[in-house]
């Protein structure tokens, strides 16, 4: 089972397709920045999120999606680069007939769904679970990675 | 009998205008009477009626099926006397190509991108069918609403399928690799198109034929250094159509999304028009005008919303320093 993990920047989607084999072993498939002209008006803005997704969807054919949610912000930049890719990814997961797992921050940062020892800090344990996927392996490609691992933990 | 003529019917199709004929077959303007739908027809005479395979197009454009894609509507084969003819109905564009966009209007550094990266969409899809294209050119990009579409399949092939020594395509925009012996299509060769087609757009021009008086540069992947980059064009522009037009194919771009993040990397700062050699006009992110123009043959004028802006403005001796430097200001202040 593959499941596409996104988290949003500003004019950078974090993309980390981890892949679940039959003895539940996780690995990553691939680790991707895309980037996209953050100087682009709205419509084309979003038009451009439209169709980087479709082709991320077509060409990695996950069976599952997942994205990092952000809602306790209050900037354009926050609504246009982090809230609204959220919405067309949905769309496009009900069209294509895919589930989308939206996890915010405090739903990445217990041990428990990740089936980690308790105390113990998903994002530190990413390197020793799944190796270093560089280039920008940093905290924004990693938490790409959470939302992934916890939506085929879950699936 | 079938008279492929305006005005007349051909199944339910029926005839409006003839776009364009090429070395393929006749493009109509139609309508599809039973849908009351506008089309684009293309009729394509069978070489070998025992071998039918002028479908084939149609074929591959329902396969490469994507919003920067002409849409295939349906595929026909008519009997015509004993010769068979495959129409493809297509999705009919009205404001036509790239090429006659060019000759009509000029395309600012910001437009170009976003109808290449249109064009590198499709692409993208197409290879990831597993399709190459093999014509990327101007006239085979077609202008619709808000963005661009290819169309054209008609030599297209499989990216597994070996063409050893077809030179398909239209020579200008051809890799220097398709003229050698043994020669192989390929995503790379597929990306030099493009990166000549850039060229072409950012530049403004579509008769090669007064750039390129020896067709010998063409084959040896020589041909933006003979031809040269208006001075108006950005350092950062000039690159990614050098990288795209690498001789070497191992050193372009390897998929057509990498050459789109590189061209995504490019953030518009003025969004420049010319008006004419002597007058340019852009837009900021925020709206405001700029104007850049030469007066009284040696003056350069800068406003913004019209309000001169006293400060950057320049006499200069002549006329030809004081236009070196109106188009220095447009390459300083794109990006």
């Amino acid at each position: 089972m593959k499941c596409l993990g996104f988290n949003f920047q500003k004019g950078k989607i974090r993309v980390v397709e981890l892949k679940r084999e039959s003895n539940a072993a996780i690995s990553v498939v691939k680790s991707e920045l895309v980037k996209i002209d953050p100087k682009l008006e709205f419509t084309e803005l979003m038009d451009r999120y439209k169709r980087d997704f479709i082709e991320l969807i077509d060409h990695n054919k996950p069976n599952l999606l997942a994205a990092r949610q952000v809602y306790d912000i209050d900037t354009i930049d926050g609504a246009n680069f982090q809230i609204a890719p959220v919405a067309i990814l949905g769309l496009l997961a009900k069209q294509k007939q895919l589930s989308l797992n939206l996890y915010n921050a405090g739903g990445l940062r217990s041990a428990g769904p990740f089936g980690l020892e308790k105390g113990a800090k998903p994002i530190e344990a990413v390197d020793r679970l799944f190796g270093n996927h560089s280039p920008n392996w940093d905290e924004f490609q990693k938490a790409a990675l959470l939302v992934a691992w916890r939506a085929l933990r879950e699936s | 009998m079938i008279v492929f003529t305006s005005g007349n019917m051909v199944g339910t199709l029926r005839l409006e205008k003839h776009l364009g004929a090429g070395a393929f077959g006749s493009v109509f303007l139609a309508t599809e009477v039973m849908l009351n739908r506008k089309c684009a027809v293309k009729f394509i005479k069978s070489a070998n009626p025992r071998q039918f395979k002028e479908h084939v197009e149609g074929q591959i454009l329902a396969k490469c099926r994507h919003e920067n894609v002409v849409e295939v509507y349906d595929i026909n084969v008519h009997n015509n006397d004993g010769d068979l003819y495959a129409s493809i109905e297509m999705e009919y564009m009205p404001n036509g190509s790239l090429e006659a966009y060019i000759n009509n209007k000029f395309l600012s550094i910001k437009e170009t991108i976003k109808l290449i990266i249109d064009v590198l969409f499709a692409l993208e899809h197409a290879h990831a069918n597993n399709i190459l294209h093999r014509d990327v050119k101007p006239a085979n990009i077609m202008i619709g609403v808000n963005s661009a579409k290819i169309a054209d399949f008609g030599i297209a092939a499989s990216v597994d399928e070996t063409k050893i020594g077809s030179v398909a395509g239209t020579p200008v925009y051809c890799a220097p690799e398709i003229f050698q012996p043994g020669a192989v299509c390929s995503v790379q060769t597929e990306i030099f198109s493009v990166g000549m087609t850039l060229f072409q757009a950012i530049s403004n021009f579509t008769d090669w034929g007064s750039k390129l008086t020896d067709a010998k540069y063409i084959s040896q992947g020589d041909t933006i250094k003979r031809v040269g980059y208006a001075s108006y064009i950005p350092r950062r522009m000039r690159n990614i159509c050098n990288t795209a037009c690498n001789k070497d194919p191992a050193k372009r771009y390897q998929t057509a999304r990498k050459m789109r993040q590189a061209l995504e990397d490019l953030h518009i700062n003025i969004d420049w028009h010319r008006l004419d050699d002597l007058h340019w006009e852009g837009f900021d992110e925020k709206k405001r005008k700029h104007t850049v123009q030469i007066c009284n043959n040696d003056e350069f004028i800068y406003k913004i919303n019209d309000r001169k802006k006293s400060g950057e403005c320049k006499k200069f001796n002549t006329l030809a320093e004081a236009r070196a430097y109106i188009e220095k200001y447009v390459y300083d202040n794109t990006f």
